[in-house]
């Protein structure tokens, strides 16, 4: 689904609005919502009007005067859950949702398990980018150790190894 | 059951060397949101990636959908450490088990694949490197989920990264009677691993058994992780040996009277609750250790440990039976065990 403000990236949040005694449904994008976000918490709710000009001209909506209530919900587009859905069960819906609830998701994985740099197996068949950047990373941590431990020698070495690597990405 | 089949290092003291491996499909949604056909897809996806490949062990495996399984045969399954509690109440799921029992990957419970190969004795590197096989061999035709930073995506961010657990079950009757295993849990914790012991019918520990496994799962490697465990298991049982000896030596708690009494009541009881069975065996277990008892191999008390329990019991007597007949059904295996 498609952005209802931009139409030009895919919706991913899901707005939820009380309009008197009545349930509306947005669905934006990251950055549109944002912003539809920021006008919210200002309470410029003439700006609000002018953000759903478009919407307004078309669907004839009124707002009331008071505080409008309002949820705020990431929708994953793959599996399409929500990620209060996730809060509640603690599990995600596919493997799309690790993108989609990113800035949720990063500050827990770290605060879990003290780390968001996966250092171990790499799938066989995954790019071989990856591979590639994970030996320069290697080959700059025994670059820097052979330096510190003024073994000139393997150094260049090691060097020459970097430069290998470097030429296969 | 593999427990009691072959040596396995350090098997006075480790029951046995576990690996677990979680998997997912890349872009296909996660067992909880799936319906019956979309699961069965999954599973056939994964039979085949094993079934139809040129590996040695390719012919070894069979499929069991939990839908379809009487209760009773799912609980043994249970009861064997082969399946999980969780996947044993599934709709959707199976699991695809190896003759022999030393690999069985459990599909559709909380991620798409969970994998486990189970060892006898403290055999951690030896599992690890079977895992690691049967993930390259499910890998030749299946795309996981894999992200560059976060590792192999999981159902729950509990488990990303490695998607590893690694676990020991220790036997640690002197760190249990010499009250110092709340300390010791306490210790490991702080190291960032877990243990847990293994609960009976009721709330209490049971049979002093005891499991220590890994929590953290990225940010380090499958090497790194398992060799953290490794050391403190082999701390741990280090430690388990030198309170086995002070007992012995000084016999502060006439451990000696405590072995042949439970020894005796396993040879002639007429009616054992699982609870009681599992602390007697313990007991038991110790005694051939410290060489009082010579006549009966440990091999023996590992299979009592798994095979008394009550799922087990009335598989081997293919019926089914209230508490008060499983205890007395179990004395009577038992005694027919020991006395062979
Ligand atoms: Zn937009
Ligand atoms: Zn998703």
């Amino acid at each position: 689904m498609k952005c209802e403000n931009c139409n030009v990236r895919e919706a991913v949040v899901h707005i939820t609005k009380i309009v008197n005694g009545e349930k509306q449904a947005f669905n934006l994008c990251e950055p549109c919502a944002n912003k539809l976000e920021g006008l919210l918490e200002d309470d410029h709710l003439f700006d609000f009007h002018k953000f759903f000009s478009g919407l307004l001209d078309s669907g004839g909506f009124s707002f009331p005067s008071s505080q409008p209530q309002r949820t705020y919900d990431l929708v994953c587009p793959l599996c399409k859950i929500r990620y209060s859905t996730f809060k509640q069960t603690g599990k995600v819906g596919c493997n799309q949702c690790y993108e989609t609830f990113g800035k949720q998701l990063n500050p827990l994985i770290r605060r879990i398990h003290g780390s968001d740099k996966h250092t171990g197996k790499i799938p066989h068949n995954v790019d071989s980018k990856i591979k590639i950047k994970r030996d320069l990373e290697e080959l700059n941590k025994r670059l820097k150790k052979a330096i510190e431990n003024e073994e000139y020698e393997l150094a260049a070495k090691i060097r020459d190894e970097l430069k290998a690597k470097n030429q296969e990405l | 059951m593999v427990w009691n089949n072959i040596d396995g290092k350090e098997n006075d003291i480790v029951i046995s060397s576990r690996v677990r491996l979680a998997r997912n499909i890349q872009d296909k949604v996660m067992p909880t949101l799936m319906d019956k056909e979309q699961a069965d897809e999954i599973k056939n996806m994964v039979f085949n990636s094993i079934t139809k490949s040129n590996s040695a062990i390719s012919h070894q495996f069979k499929i069991i959908d939990m839908d379809s399984s009487p209760p009773l045969e799912k609980q043994v399954l249970v009861e064997k450490h082969l399946i999980s509690p969780d996947l044993a109440k599934s709709r959707i799921g199976s699991v695809i088990l190896q003759e022999n029992e030393e690999i069985s990957i459990m599909v559709n419970e909380e991620d798409h694949i969970r994998m486990q190969c189970i060892l006898p004795g403290f055999q951690l590197n030896q599992v690890w490197s079977m895992a690691d096989k049967v993930d390259d061999l499910i890998e030749e035709n299946i795309s996981f989920s894999f992200d560059e930073r976060l590792g192999y995506l999981t159902a729950c961010p509990t488990n990303v990264g490695t998607g590893l657990r690694a676990s020991v079950m220790l036997h640690l009757p002197c760190i249990v009677l010499t009250g110092q295993i709340n300390s010791l849990m306490e210790a490991i914790t702080k190291v960032g691993l877990t243990i847990r012991g293994l609960y009976g019918e009721g709330s209490e520990f049971v049979g002093d058994l005891f499991q220590i496994s890994n929590q953290i799962t990225l940010g380090f490697s499958e090497e790194e992780i398992i060799s953290k465990l490794h050391s403190v298991a082999k701390e741990t049982i280090k430690r388990e040996r030198q309170i086995r000896k002070y007992l012995q030596d000084y016999n502060p708690l006439n451990i000696e009277d405590k072995i042949y009494r439970s020894y005796g009541t396993l040879k002639y009881a007429r009616s054992i609750t699982s609870e009681e069975c599992m602390k007697l065996l313990s007991y038991v277990r110790l005694g051939i250790d410290l060489g009082y008892i010579e006549d009966i191999n440990i091999k023996v008390i590992n299979h009592l440990m798994i095979h008394t329990q009550a799922g087990m019991l009335q598989k081997r007597y293919n019926k089914k039976m209230n508490e008060k007949e499983r205890d007395q059904v179990r004395s009577q295996y038992i005694r027919e065990s020991l006395n062979n």
